[in-house]
């Protein structure tokens, strides 16, 4: 994509308008401007609050990606349960 | 998970609370403690909803196959403060060829760690402070006040292609103070 002037101007109008940027491989003075523009668009009161239909979906996604989760955190809790109720 | 409870979780304050010696019993209970922290503080650094999320996701993926049952708490977010470094160095790495070097990132389980922002104050707004007005101004028009580049340019009397020159050199130099401030 065009030049580093380009690059930069794009990656903010993706996070301006909270999209996924668009990814190229960066210079070093490139990495930095990106990072500091990411912070910049983070920083504003109630951007980053989470939307709620991810944090009750990611925990299904996880269980899911970590299938050993779910299964060890059941059988946790049977083996509680049998210790307070035997 | 009931969703009363995921209400009261994206809602809730952000205070913390680690009592010595606490324990995780379940696993539930680790993402529901820290899902919001981890998030907060992947967006400051990905700046956008969708990276967040994703990365987010990727730091209980990596984090919790590590960990047993019961976990003192202190050991938890040990293992979630290593995930996220981990992460977001691969993140810079895989989609902007970033070198791998350790990341600065703020523990998750201190006092401040999810303090909420407020204009003007903050890294972010310690940074834009100490900017030259021009590099201010663009910086404030297109962060704060979300102006594409043509309004920005329109705001300060230039022409689109100037308005991202003066962009990217602000943001360099605003690396450059964030820079100062971690040294």
């Amino acid at each position: 994509m065009r030049c580093p002037v380009d690059r930069i101007a794009a990656f903010v109008d993706d996070v301006i308008q909270n999209r996924r940027p668009r990814r190229f491989k960066a210079s070093t003075e490139e990495l930095h401007a990106l990072r500091v523009a990411a912070e910049l668009a983070g920083a504003w009161p109630g951007a980053d609050r989470p939307d709620r239909q991810f944090v009750e979906h990611a925990y299904a996604y996880i269980s899911v990606t970590v299938p050993n989760v779910l299964a060890r955190d059941r059988r946790h809790r049977v083996e509680v349960r049998r210790r307070i109720y035997p | 998970m009931g969703h009363g409870q995921l209400g009261a979780l994206a809602t809730r304050s952000p205070e913390v609370h680690v009592v010595e010696g606490a324990l995780y019993t379940d696993w539930e209970s680790i993402y529901q403690d820290n899902v919001v922290k981890v998030y907060r503080l992947m967006f400051s650094r990905v700046g956008n909803r969708p990276d967040a999320e994703d990365l987010t996701s990727e730091v209980f993926v990596k984090s919790l196959p590590n960990l047993s049952l019961p976990s003192p708490v202190v050991q938890v977010n040990g293992y979630i403060n290593v995930a996220i470094r981990s992460v977001l160095a691969d993140h810079w790495r895989r989609h902007y060829g970033a070198p791998v070097v350790d990341v600065e990132v703020e523990n998750i389980g201190q006092a401040n760690d999810v303090a909420p922002t407020t204009e003007g104050t903050g890294r972010a707004g310690r940074i834009l402070a100490l900017l030259p007005e021009r590099s201010r101004a663009i910086l404030e028009l297109r962060f704060l006040r979300g102006c594409s580049i043509k309004e920005a340019a329109r705001e300060l009397g230039v022409t689109p292609g100037n308005a991202k020159i003066i962009q990217y050199r602000a943001l360099r130099l605003a690396a450059e103070i964030g820079q100062g401030m971690l040294s």
